[in-house]
């Protein structure tokens, strides 16, 4: 078997160098299969250089850096993948975020829409049937009452739950009917100029429509100033048929509550049996209890 | 001897096969012995194989060891932990296709 020289060695290097291969892994590598083929294949009596320049040519096509050029390549094009692999993940990733954030700003938003929605509207009818006579009265007899920001008024509660249904007048009406009322009250938009000039003086007063277990539920959700009230559930009384002259049944008050700014309880009306008693009792309570 | 592209597709799997039967080889060794093997039908091309060597070990499939013989550095090739299973992985793919294409070319003669 031939033996390649240290000299030779240092020729097949150098000639490997020469040859644009920069890399020193691949030199190495290189150095090494040239020495392997020539070691197996030339005998003693060959000429070295002359077997080593046929050896070196099996190697490429053109010139011998297109090996490197080809490990370079290979070695770009994996980071390269590997990286439009991390910038999609990024991107989907991304995008995956995106749709929640948007979905949620979005749900919260209908949320408060619905529960704006609720709260306004049916706080608007409140005033409008069962106690628009009763802000006339404390204008007209209580002005000083409007100066001190004491009170806004509002109604909480589902109309179309079941179990109010039971207690208001609805009850007779068909599921149609209802649906028709219903949309008639949602659209008391232009109630707003009522509400306004109260708003400016008024902070909170609430009405509680009973709707039963799910009272407590609508509290909750609809106002975290209410949180330290007990309901007085028993104390179901129709309200709006009395206060209204046409008799239009709009819902049920449970009872009344008054709250200051502060998110403290100043008044409660358990006994909505007529608009006077409960004109009478919260107008006292205006001028004596509340200060 | 089998056209470059045949050789190209497959080179990667050859190699992995390879370490996995022989725990440890260096270049001019897999080329041999990949020859010897198919009776010279697979010839492994330098220009082919080294460029693929340095791709997988950059991929962390292959581990390499050096060793001197002489003056000159030997560097020893072996599978990594990760290689194993590729190497596996890559030899059923290879089988897979291989009933692929039979099917293929047996139901579509040329």
């Amino acid at each position: 078997m031939y033996l390649v020289s240290d000299e030779q060695i240092e020729f097949i290097l150098n000639n490997i160098k020469q040859r644009g291969v920069e890399m020193e892994d691949l030199q190495n590598n290189l150095l090494d299969h040239i020495c392997c083929i020539l070691e197996q294949e030339l005998t003693e009596e060959q000429n070295f250089e002359i077997a080593y320049e046929k050896v070196i040519k099996q190697f490429f096509n053109h010139a011998l850096w297109e090996i490197e050029e080809e490990t370079i390549l290979l070695l770009k094009y994996k980071n390269y993948y590997k990286m439009k692999r991390f910038l999609y993940i990024l991107l989907f990733v991304s995008i995956g975020y995106n749709i929640f954030v948007l979905s949620k700003l979005s749900y919260d938003s209908y949320k408060q829409r619905q529960q704006v929605n609720e709260w306004e509207s049916l706080g608007k009818i409140t005033l409008e049937e069962g106690f628009a006579d009763f802000i006339e009265k404390v204008k007209t007899d209580h002005p000083e009452k409007l100066t001190k920001e004491y009170y806004c008024v509002n109604f909480i509660g589902d109309p179309m739950s079941d179990e109010e249904s039971e207690w208001s007048a609805y009850r007779h009406d068909t599921a149609q009917e209802r649906k028709a009322k219903l949309y008639r009250l949602q659209e008391y938009n232009s109630m707003d100029s009522v509400a306004g000039i109260y708003n400016k003086n008024i902070v909170h007063f609430f009405a509680f429509r009973g709707s039963g277990k799910n009272i407590d539920k609508h509290i909750q959700e609809h106002t975290p100033l209410l949180k330290n009230i007990t309901l007085i559930k028993d104390q179901r009384k129709l309200l709006s048929g009395l206060c209204n002259e046409a008799k239009t049944d709009i819902g049920f008050v449970s009872q009344l509550v008054v709250i200051d700014k502060k998110g403290k309880l100043v008044y409660r009306c358990k006994y909505l049996t007529n608009q006077h008693i409960f004109l009478s009792k919260f107008l006292k309570t205006l001028t004596t209890d509340v200060k | 001897m089998y056209s470059s592209e045949l050789i190209k597709g497959t080179l990667k799997t050859i190699v992995l096969k390879m370490l996995a039967e022989n725990k440890r080889m260096y270049g001019y060794e897999i080329t041999q012995k990949v020859k010897d093997l198919t009776g010279n039908k697979i010839q492994i091309t330098e220009g082919a194989l080294y460029p693929t060597l340095h791709s997988l070990e950059a991929d962390g499939i292959l581990i390499t060891e050096t060793e001197y013989i002489g003056k000159r550095v030997r560097k020893y090739y072996s599978l990594s932990k990760e290689g194993q299973s590729k190497s596996k992985e890559k030899v059923n793919e290879f089988a897979d296709f291989m009933n692929t294409m039979k099917f293929l070319l047996e139901i579509k003669p040329a």
